[in-house]
């Protein structure tokens, strides 16, 4: 390690020592005319001339030209081209103005930028303008339904919580699925920091939590091999590249001020019967069942009423930004504090970002990216804990009361008084993130710099929980502290040159090496003399002490090589070799690449680019190969676990199978595509791509017969194969209205090619870990739901039917009766956005989507509990058998399956397709005639959100939300739920000034 | 070609070769198996975390006792667990994920056992008296865990003479090379538990050097003693049994020993505030508390138990209980063997003397013609214990049955119940063909997850 950055410094401080002596080098700075944002690859020449370079990633070049030259010429697709005379000082900065018929977008590609019209990755940017001012706690919200091919699930309503994202179908089975987040260059830290709290393993907080959205100018999805392998052993679940905002050069200092208010409520809950109702059902059901009826108290509590409330958001931001010709900056801060719509669920915000680029001259510049945040929440908890405020209001039996008769708090047990929980004690979080980096670079001759870039990422969650006498007689408390530190540096040498007029070649050469530590404790007591004491320390017996740590290192090497001729064919190659500590010694290094070529056909002489139907066309093609490193940090070693104890002493105990062979997997992808500009006003991209990746990482099942329940393996293939659109229109557009629509669809289709030998019933292969309903199937999808099949209740009989396998009915199904009954991954999403401009006012909608999955909801299995006295019940089931002829939705009372109707079947499967209202935006933009007379107000917008106002879903659906994937971050387990909060439907209300 | 190039591809040619030892970490709360068994000290936390392994909720935590408590008769399960109301209500389906877990503990236990068996032989620095000792406490925890997994898994003995398919039999370290096996018998199991029960009780002293909480010689004895009582092999019942009571141990006096450790106790693993098998889903204290001490409140007296100690309301047998609010929010009877639901210290009460006495007196009174007048010994010193007349039965079978009524009001709470009903070819429950003696249901279905994993297991049927 230290030998290479050595060798790097030398690198560099030769460079510096070396100058140019008989050409004179002309520096500067290519940025766009109207937003002030830089230019890459911008072609630049000498008038007259014939070589020439290119513009980096941040606008600058560096050329060396003959004595005599006085003039350079930009040209650029999509802008207006310009020639500029050299002035004395050899600097020239420029600002292009875009040519309305072409694509003049810039997009963030890995370790770059590139014109969109010039690259050939398949790449999905959504920027600031897309999510501005909308309630969302965690950055991956912003992606939903935003990007094609992206699919993006909440796991629950909780503020702060996990989601499930899959970029092209995801590449894993039980490796982490995730794509990489890198923000501005610093790949992020995304583990688990949080106690679960009764959400399923690893589906704790979000760990990008503290990652504020209000920084964020754009967030760009790398899709394709040829986008992705340059991030090599961690691409191929897709790459989400987040650049935060920054100033412009030579621009006045320009304030920012925002404010929002609103209010939030759940979309919908589960139905349950009050306790008059309960108490009534229970009576008919024992007397029907010959069974004597217990005297239930005659008491009444609603709890779920008494734990939803109205949600409160209060969200302050403020920035400022600007530069002069050689710095350029960017200060913002956020403050924002949420309460959720369930007691006891809180979330307030401090984080402030500095950006800062500085030209210590024409050759030499340096830059500052910095985030610091601070998140604490007011946990409750999630899903599958009885501790949870609505999973506990759902199942509490409605004649239990919090209060005894002198109004104290009763401890009413494992389904626990949760009014009283939140009332009484605290379950809190304070998370702290630093992220940033720093940079050098360096102009060694024309065209050829060099780049070194530190970051950190450092993350520390910390958690207190206390629980007062009542509910732990003595009370109980914990600490848990979760910390991830990483640091890297990323090096690398990129040289532009343009040969003979129309050859222009761009190559990129980097070294990175990263490494992180995960440190985590958890202190655990039991015993305060008060209530009135909340620190571990006073608890008289600990229970846990417990302290882990673990680290990973990445080492690569990378290079990229692009070649354009004349503006219509673009070729790039990638290739890119990582070394990781987390695999086995045998593979402890890979090597991934990519090949990738485009046309641009609107720039060949035959092609009328002044015709009215379309004025560009671009077809891509890439092929190539990247990896997913999300395992556990030593899985290849075979292991005992220290740390536990008997009788006073330690013990260990066999934790881990060893696997020498363990490495990536390897995900191939092909990707073709078309960019057309068309009617002048409509922006379209389609994509194919077909992915298949191979030596699949599963935590593979083992007979329990073994000690074990499973090891990380290299195995099986799966394919993703898919369809993107995105479609960009300008409608109408005259001086006082305007309208604008954006839609974006992916169709994904995921199909599992082989699994290790494990077949079931047809004799297909099948992998099946974390869920008892969803499994993989070759042949199938990753998710597919694997049931017994429900038929209904029979009108003649009662009795509730399910299906045999061969098809026939019965009322005693068995689970060799299972069959597939649908998939958790959906046949398409995407999202569809209308924004129309009238005089002073926008009016915006936008709608995401999902169809053709299944959720599971299988907390009905609780609430649809037929024949159980242990908690509440859905009033669904008051709707039972009583007269043949009846098509009702529960058995006759005493039918024999009435203990088994609430197994798992079908019936807890159900159609997740929805479509929502995700946001509606209404905003006046005060006119500039009246901010002219304020001499100091520039810009003044007040506006009304409104969040998941409306969602269109199957009628049947019973449950409180189509949109949940409860497991987070799993694979294997989507589309399930147990209690998940459902989304909140909020209203916001703002005022946005400019100064 | 200009200096500066040359330096450039040469720097970077140069940083291309690799720095293997900035990738070779190691992680810092494990040890490999290499270092584990190549040191007495930590070969010795190995055998502890055998010990470990058996304080599991899933196999001397408590669960499989409640369900042998709850499908017997002695209890009314009345929480929420969705997989354990299958089971009372003999409707269980073969997904039931605390059975799959419970499979697994077991199997822990076993190759757990396995590895201590086949590594401690090689530990340098161990005395031949100190493996031997390491390998018998390993031989009786596995066949304790095959004991209990028969009970479960398969029909008893009682019902085909242990023809019946029983559970797989591992023995063979596992070394990381998978092997699917199939169901021995009933009767192979058990042979291979006597087997190992035999060599322990050899192998092992009569008191642990590192004190209470470990298998001893009397242990050993002990549980052969179950195993043949539950085989009905009586003569072999009636030495194990005896050669257990020779050991260090008395009778109790009083019902005061059940949160402490005592001479009643032959093996209690032992349980602790900081150390013990309770988790969010149960455990001792948890399971038979009710809800105000902080219990989950799931498992009261049922009806039928209470109408047994109500024959005789004096006993204090009966006194050891509490009354609280039960997990459906009625207010019921607890047990309070298992005081402690806050900190969840209670030891689990693995072998008590008083057991081996009652498997004496089962034993004698079956062998014998005539009334026993050792069993019926047996029988008033635990009837006086509880503050009770002594009876005088007048025949073999009236010898017997007080004996079982004994056993059932001493060990309740303990685990003993549906075995004792299955023995004596009882039915679990009125009026269901599958909690009939030989019912489907009466048993455990060999998990889904390990039927798909292992083709060679042959499910129950009727799952």
């Amino acid at each position: 390690m230290k030998r290479k950055l050595l060798a790097f410094l030398l690198l560099g401080l030769f460079a510096i020592t070396s100058a140019m002596a008989q050409n004179k080098t002309i520096t500067g700075r290519v940025v766009g005319a109207d937003d002030g944002l830089p230019l890459p690859g911008v072609s630049v020449r000498v008038k007259g001339g014939t070589a020439g370079t290119t513009t980096g990633a941040d606008g600058n070049f560096s050329l060396n030209a003959p004595g005599n030259a006085s003039v350079l010429s930009f040209t650029y697709i999509g802008f207006v081209a310009q020639e500029v005379t050299i002035g004395a000082n050899n600097r020239v900065d420029v600002r292009l103005v875009t040519d309305a018929k072409q694509l003049s977008e810039v997009v963030v590609v890995g370790y770059g930028a590139q014109s969109r019209a010039l690259s050939t990755q398949s790449v999905s940017t959504v920027n600031s303008e897309s999510f501005k001012n909308q309630v969302v706690v965690s950055p991956q919200q912003v992606l939903q339904g935003q990007a094609a091919g992206v699919n993006m699930v909440n796991s629950s309503g909780i503020l702060g919580a996990s989601s499930f994202i899959t970029i092209r179908g995801g590449s894993s089975l039980s490796a982490g699925g995730q794509p990489l987040y890198v923000i501005d260059g610093v790949p992020l830290n995304t583990g688990n920091y949080t106690q679960e709290q009764g959400a399923p393993t690893g589906a704790g907080l979000n760990p990008l939590l503290n990652i504020n959205a209000n920084d964020i100018e754009s967030m760009t999805v790398l899709k394709d091999a040829a986008a992705v392998s340059i991030y090599g052993s961690r691409g191929s679940n897709g790459v989400v590249l987040i650049k935060t905002k920054s100033g412009a050069n030579n621009s006045a200092t320009k304030i920012n001020v925002d404010y929002y208010t609103g209010t939030s409520k759940p979309t919908d809950i589960l139905k349950y019967m009050t306790a008059d109702q309960w108490r009534n059902f229970r009576r008919e059901y024992l007397t029907a069942n010959g069974t004597a009826v217990p005297a239930y108290p005659t008491t009444s509590f609603d709890w779920a009423d008494a734990v939803i409330r109205t949600g409160i958001v209060n969200n302050f931001n403020a920035n400022a930004s600007g530069g002069d010709e050689k710095t350029r900056y960017f200060v913002g801060g956020t403050f924002s504090d949420e309460s959720g719509y369930t007691l006891g669920n809180d979330l307030e915000r401090l984080s402030g970002r500095f950006n800062f680029n500085h030209n210590i001259s024409d050759k030499l510049r340096f830059g500052v990216n910095y985030n610091l945040a601070r998140v604490n929440s007011d946990r409750i908890g999630a899903e599958n804990s009885t501790y949870a405020p609505l999973t506990a209001a759902y199942l509490q039996l409605p004649y239990v009361v919090p209060y005894d008769a002198a109004g104290n708090f009763v401890n009413t047990g494992f389904v626990q008084n949760v009014i009283g929980l939140e009332e009484t004690g605290f379950n809190k979080l304070n998370s702290v993130r630093n992220t940033g980096n720093a940079y050098g670079e360096f102009d060694i001759t024309s065209g050829l710099t060099f780049k070194t870039d530190w970051g950190i990422d450092n993350v520390l969650f910390d958690e207190k929980y206390r629980e007062v006498d009542v509910f732990t007689p003595g009370g109980y408390g914990y600490i848990s502290r979760r910390g991830d530190n990483k640091w890297l540096t990323q090096n690398t040498l990129s040289y532009n040159k343009i040969f003979g007029q129309k050859h222009s070649f761009s190559g990129l050469l980097g070294y990175s090496f990263e490494k992180a530590r995960y440190t985590s404790g958890l202190f655990e007591g039991q015993g305060f003399a008060s209530d009135d004491l909340p620190n571990i320390g006073s608890a008289s017996t600990p229970l846990t002490a417990s302290e882990t740590a673990q680290e990973w290192a990445l080492e690569s090497q990378f290079a990229r090589l692009g070649y354009t001729y004349d503006d219509k064919y673009l070729f790039e190659g990638t290739v890119r070799r990582d070394g990781s500590s987390r695999f086995g010694q045998n593979n402890k290094y890979g090597t991934f690449y990519a090949l990738s070529g485009g046309w641009i056909l609107s720039n060949e002489s035959f092609f009328n680019k002044d015709s009215k139907f379309a004025q560009f066309l671009k077809l891509t093609a890439s092929y190539g190969t990247s990896g997913n490193d999300q395992i556990g940090y030593y899985d290849y070693l075979g292991t005992f676990a220290a740390g536990e104890a008997y009788n006073d002493a330690s013990a260990s105990i066999p934790s881990r199978v060893a696997n020498p062979n363990l490495s990536w997997e390897e995900t191939a992808q092909f990707d073709i595509g078309l960019t057309t500009r068309l009617f002048n006003a409509v922006d379209l991209q389609v994509n194919f791509y077909n992915k298949e990746t191979s030596g699949l990482l599963a935590s593979v099942p083992y007979p329990y017969t073994t000690g074990f329940a499973s090891a990380t393996q290299n195995v099986g293939e799966m394919r993703n194969r898919g369809w993107e659109f995105t479609i960009g229109s300008q409608n109408f557009k005259t001086t006082n209205f305007s309208w604008n629509t954006s839609f974006n669809i992916g169709f994904n289709k995921n199909t599992v090619l082989s699994l290790p030998e494990n077949k079931d019933e047809n004799g297909r292969n099948f992998l099946q870990i974390g869920s008892t309903a969803q499994r993989a199937i070759v042949g199938e999808s990753r998710n597919t739901f694997y049931v017994i099949k429900y038929k209904g209740i029979n009108p003649a009989t009662g009795d509730a039917e399910w299906f045999k396998k061969d098809g026939s009915v019965t009322t005693t199904p068995v689970q060799a009766d299972r069959v597939i009954v649908g998939k958790a991954d959906p046949d398409f999403t995407g999202g569809f956005t209308n924004t129309f401009r009238y005089k002073s006012f926008d009016l915006s909608a936008f709608f995401n989507f999902a169809y053709g999955n299944k959720v599971l909801i299988d907390g009905l299995r609780f609430t649809e509990n037929f024949g159980t006295g242990s908690y509440n019940k859905s009033t669904d089931l008051l709707n039972y058998w009583k007269a043949a002829g009846d098509n009702a939705f529960a058995p006759r009372l005493n039918s024999p399956t009435r203990l088994t109707y609430h197994q798992l079947s079908s019936n807890q499967v159900q159609d997740g397709s929805y479509a929502r209202l995700k946001t509606v935006t209404l905003g006046y933009n005060l006119p500039e005639s009246v901010l002219a007379k304020s001499k100091v107000i520039r810009s003044a917008r007040i506006y009304a959100l409104g969040q998941n106002l409306l969602t269109i879903q199957n009628k049947d659906f019973r449950g409180p939300d189509p949109e949940v994937s409860a497991n987070g971050a799993n694979n294997l387990v989507m589309g399930e739920s147990f209690f998940a909060l459902p989304q909140a439907k909020s209203w916001t209300f703002g005022i946005n000034l400019g100064f | 070609m200009k200096l500066k190039y040359i330096i450039a591809i040469t720097a970077f040619a140069f940083s291309l070769s690799s720095c293997e030892d900035e990738l070779a970490l190691t992680p810092e709360q494990d040890l490999t198996e290499e270092v584990i068994f190549n040191n007495a000290s930590t070969a010795k936390s190995a055998v502890l975390g055998l010990y470990s392994t058996a304080q599991t909720l899933e196999f001397q935590g408590s669960m499989p006792q409640l369900i042998e408590e709850y499908m017997g008769d002695n209890v009314e399960f009345v929480g929420s667990f969705p997989t354990l109301q299958e089971l009372r209500d003999f409707t269980t389906v073969s997904t039931n994920s605390s059975i799959r877990d419970l499979w697994l503990v077991h199997y822990r236990v076993v190759t757990r056992s396995n590895k201590i068996i086949a590594k401690i032989g090689a530990v340098p620095g161990l005395t031949q008296a100190e493996k031997d000792q390491y390998v018998g406490e390993a031989k009786f925890m596995r066949a304790l865990a095959y004991l209990q997994l028969t009970n479960l898994f398969a029909q008893p003995f009682q019902v085909s003479g242990g023809t019946n398919l029983g559970v797989p039999l591992v023995l063979e370290d596992f070394t990381g090379e998978i092997t699917y096996p199939s169901r021995a018998t009933v009767n192979e199991v058990h042979a291979q538990i006597k087997k190992d029960l035999t060599e322990a009780a050899a192998a092992l002293p009569p008191t642990h050097p590192d004190g209470v909480g470990r298998a001893t010689k009397g242990a050993a004895n002990a549980l052969l003693a179950r195993i043949a009582l539950y085989r009905e092999e009586w003569a072999d019942a009636i030495t194990a049994a005896r050669a257990a009571i020779a050991g260090p141990y008395a009778r109790a006096t009083d019902y005061t020993f059940y949160d402490k450790n005592t001479s009643e106790d032959v093996l209690a693993i032992q349980n602790s505030a900081v150390d013990n098998g309770r988790t969010g889903s149960g455990g001792w204290a948890s399971y038979f508390s009710p809800t105000n001490v902080s219990g989950r409140g799931d498992a009261p007296f049922s009806a039928s138990l209470t109408a047994a100690y109500n024959a005789e309301p004096a006993d204090k047998r009966f006194a050891l209980k509490r009354t609280g609010t039960a997990a459906d929010g009625l207010s019921r009877v607890f047990t309070n063997k298992f005081p402690d639901a806050v900190t969840n210290s209670d030891n689990s009460p693995t072998i008590r003397i008083t057991e081996v006495y009652l498997i004496l007196a089962e034993a004698l009174a079956q062998t014998s013609a005539l009334p026993n007048a050792e069993a019926i010994g047996i029988v008033n010193y635990f009837r006086n214990r509880a503050g009770l007349l002594p009876v005088a039965p007048l025949t073999k079978q009236a010898t017997i049955d007080a004996v079982l009524l004994e056993r059932r009001k001493e060990l309740a709470f303990e685990g003993f119940r549906r075995m004792d009903m299955l023995r004596y070819k009882q039915n679990l429950r009125a009026g269901n063909p599958l909690a009939a003696f030989g019912g489907q249901k009466t048993i455990l279905p060999i998990p889904q997850r390990e039927a798909d994993n292992n083709k060679n297991l042959v499910p129950n049927p009727g799952f």
